[in-house]
């Protein structure tokens, strides 16, 4: 009888702590912030859940804080705001550019969001514009897919990862940028912050090469050239070891870079079928990803975007002279030629 | 004595009462005609009589051609053989009783409740002479031991204790058989009533299995188990029983031994499948739909949109529906139970969800669990999966993945808290054996052949 009796509060109690139905949820998938006049401008876009194939929904609102903000939002919603399937957040310059973070605070007291979303920023414009052409095109998650996969020209920026290293001494974090060319939403390369402020915005070149050195890199391809003529590699997989020793006076840092790679298209006139070709292109290939990482390495030592100076400071807290240098160790294993043997050429 | 089978007449007619008078000698035969073969009282009593003109005790004793004769001296032996469809001859003061029994029972028929795709296919019948030769027929050993006790006050119901010698544990007979005789109820209906009699606990899960199938039976008593068979009932019981036993069937026996094990790991699947699937998923999408991909949700979420009751409720509704379709199909005849399936089908899938009452991915939730539990062919254990169901759906309605892990750990210490006739109910997990892990959930082919449970019998090995 007593068992009946608990079994008889549980059903009439049930749903009373932390209830909530599925359909009375608007899932919130981004969230632009934006800064005008000491307010915040929000844009939340909602993911639809009514119909198959409808349109997520944007929903505006401004506040002195940016829980103020939200919390607006439920009155215009039917449904209420929920956060824990939060995409990614895209922020402007300008909250960068403060000297605190605010959102920092906000999204990390927040029991309910998940701090697994990702952190962007808009690029010569406000991020609800960019939120709008995300929804506009309903790509919004299509392109947080692509962009993990494709991360080697671009650099795919946790909350926590970015938070972790804006606090941290002696690095710089990154983050990765969005913005819009011929009307479309664009994953740019990545951008050097320092205390909040977009220091600069990498090219192409330097994002590769930073990708190499931080051994994030995935499948990309690199055109090399011998004697005005054009070929491809494909990076297959990368593995990069960085050692740190000290010599005299000056910290030695090591970066041994060990890549695989396909060959993807040959235009060159040597003939593969010789012995030596393919170490000779290896020599060639070596050669290119060397310039890419020379370059990221040169801008580092402006701003401390690879950390560098972190792997120093890890290891040896107390020292105060940041001398280093660094040496390169590059290997390409070009494993695979393709299907064709040769080059195409005409018979003679 | 001869008053009481006058008071006898009376109050049943098909006593029959036949007086001969042979050289002025009066012979009575007695008899139930709804009991006895008629045929042979003509046959094998009536016409001797008549053509021997036998009219002594002696005469008849050694001259009437019957295998199984009794004599009778007291009142209580008179009534059982009388009601056990004997025929009782009365001359010279005394009571003689033959064997005249009529059949009363099924013949021996395919196995209805417990299916096979390899195994013998005979079963259990009404009849408990042709229920002990079912198993007599398998085991041709005299260490074969039956043991035979009358229970039932009113109904003398024949309920025998049956054992391997050499291999059952003595303990345990000793203990069962001590409980048997403790019994005293009028009537035994049905063979379960035997367990729950000796039982004080009352537990949701069975602690013994009953059983149609001889071969089941038979294999079990060569394990070191002990069987129950009680007189007109078809199921058979078998002490004592694991809760492993519930992911093993007896058919795993009959097949190759390396595909067993995937049977085995999919019954168990299915079991906790069937427990846990609808309180995960209320737990999931009230309290916790963090935890789900977003592209589940979303698609959660549209199937769900419209519908007007909470999640619970839907949830109880169906399994309410469900479990009312089952009852009505299990209670009425085939040819009205096929188009009531066929409405159930159409009411639940179709009209419920185009109705937007019913969320699609609600009925295949409680689908999935209810079908899950008809894995185990025990009506006993799908019902207490049921019960087990329904405490936890309440649990996570009530606090989410908290209250399904609560429910989880009271599923687990109900389950280790319980005895099987001394033994542990989660033997070989808890305590845990590893030699007899070879046959839990992976049958390895040397156990199959080579060894007995070694906590039921120390004599382990087979040859």
């Amino acid at each position: 009888m007593r068992k009946v009796f608990i079994l008889l509060i549980l059903f009439l109690l049930s749903g009373c702590s932390d209830y909530k139905e599925l359909n009375d949820l608007a899932i919130v998938n981004t969230i632009g912030i934006d800064k005008k006049d000491n307010n915040y401008k929000l844009c939340l876009e909602v993911l639809n859940t009514d119909k198959k194939n409808g349109k997520n929904k944007i929903y505006y609102s401004t506040g002195k804080t940016i829980n103020e903000a939200i919390n607006k939002v439920n009155n215009k919603s039917s449904k209420k705001i929920y956060g824990g399937h939060l995409d990614k957040i895209i922020v402007s310059k300008d909250i960068l550019n403060d000297k605190k973070i605010d959102l920092v605070d906000s999204f990390f007291r927040l029991t309910e969001v998940k701090d697994e979303f990702d952190i962007f920023l808009a690029k010569d414009t406000d991020s609800c514009t960019i939120v709008k052409f995300l929804s506009k095109n309903n790509n919004s998650s299509k392109l947080q897919k692509n962009s993990k996969e494709n991360r080697s020209t671009s650099s795919y920026t946790n909350i926590d990862v970015f938070i972790s290293n804006y606090l941290k001494k002696n690095i710089d974090p990154v983050i990765s940028v969005l913005s819009i060319k011929n009307n479309e939403v664009y994953i740019d390369n990545i951008a050097i912050t320092n205390k909040g402020k977009v220091i600069k915005y990498l090219d192409t070149k330097e994002s590769i090469g930073y990708n190499l050195i931080r051994n994030e890199i995935d499948k990309i391809s690199i055109p090399i050239s011998y004697k005005e003529k054009y070929s491809t590699i494909k990076i297959n997989k990368s593995s990069t070891k960085n050692k740190l020793y000290k010599k005299g006076n000056k910290y030695i840092i090591e970066i041994n870079i060990n890549i695989d790679a396909y060959l993807t298209e040959y235009n060159f006139d040597l003939d593969l079928n010789k012995n030596n070709t393919i170490s000779k292109l290896e020599k060639i290939s070596e050669k290119e990803i060397d310039k890419y990482i020379s370059k990221s390495i040169k801008l580092n030592s402006k701003s401390n975007f690879l950390g560098f100076k972190r792997m120093i400071y890890e290891r040896y807290p107390n020292e105060k002279n940041y001398n280093y240098e660094v040496n390169k160790n590059i290997k390409i294993n070009i494993k695979r030629k393709g299907e064709i043997k040769n080059y195409i050429k005409e018979k003679e | 004595m001869i008053n009481i089978i006058n008071k006898l007449e009376r109050d049943n007619p098909d006593l029959k009462v036949r007086k001969f008078s042979i050289n002025n000698k009066d012979i009575y035969v007695i008899f139930f005609e709804t009991l006895c073969n008629s045929y042979s009282i003509n046959e094998f009593i009536l016409l001797p009589i008549e053509n021997n003109k036998l009219n002594t005790i002696n005469k008849i004793l050694t001259k009437l051609p019957s295998s199984n004769l009794v004599n009778i001296n007291n009142k209580e032996d008179l009534l059982l053989n009388l009601y056990s469809g004997f025929t009782i001859i009365y001359i010279d003061n005394r009571f003689i009783s033959f064997e005249t029994k009529e059949r009363l029972n099924s013949e021996i028929s395919e196995a209805s409740n417990e299916k096979t795709v390899k195994g013998p296919k005979d079963s259990f019948t009404e009849n408990y002479q042709t229920n002990l030769g079912l198993i007599r027929k398998r085991i041709k050993s005299n260490k074969l031991i039956i043991k035979e006790h009358n229970i039932g006050t009113k109904s003398k119901t024949k309920v025998s204790l049956i054992y391997m010698d050499d291999i059952a544990n003595k303990d345990l007979i000793n203990k069962v058989e001590k409980k048997l005789n403790s019994i005293s109820i009028d009537y035994i209906p049905n063979s379960n009533y035997i367990v729950e009699l000796m039982e004080k606990n009352n537990y949701i899960f069975p602690n013994y299995v009953m059983t149609e199938r001889p071969d089941l039976v038979s294999y079990n008593l060569m394990n070191g188990r002990i069987a129950i068979l009680v007189e007109n009932t078809i199921e058979v019981i078998i002490l004592p029983t694991f809760f492993n036993d519930l992911i093993k069937n007896i058919d795993d026996y009959y097949q190759n031994t390396k595909n067993v094990s995937i049977t085995r790991i999919i019954r168990l699947l299915a079991f906790v499948l069937s427990i846990i699937i609808p309180g995960l998923y209320i737990a999931l999408t009230t309290f916790n739909p963090e935890t789900l991909p977003t592209s589940i949700l979303i698609n959660f979420s549209i199937q769900r949109s419209g519908v007007p009751f909470p999640s619970i409720i839907e949830a109880i509704l169906l399994i309410f529906t469900f479990e009312l379709l089952r009852e009505a199909d299990t209670r009425t005849p085939l040819v009205v139970g096929t188009s009531m399936s066929i409405l159930g089908a159409l009411v639940l899938g179709e009209a419920a969800v185009s109705a937007g009452l019913i969320s699609p991915i609600m009925i295949i939730v409680i689908a999935i669990s209810s079908i899950s539990s008809f894995l185990f062919n025990d009506i006993d254990i799908v019902n207490s999966i049921r019960i087990w169901k329904i405490i936890i759906l309440l649990l996570s309605s009530f606090l989410g993945l908290y209250g399904l892990f609560i429910g989880a750990l009271l599923f687990l210490i109900s389950i280790c808290s319980m005895k099987s006739f001394g033994y542990d109910y989660t033997l070989p997990i808890y305590p845990f054996n590893k030699k007899e892990q070879s046959n839990n959930l992976i049958l390895t082919k040397k156990y199959k052949l080579n060894f007995r449970n070694m906590f039921l019998t120390k004599n382990t090995k087979r040859r």
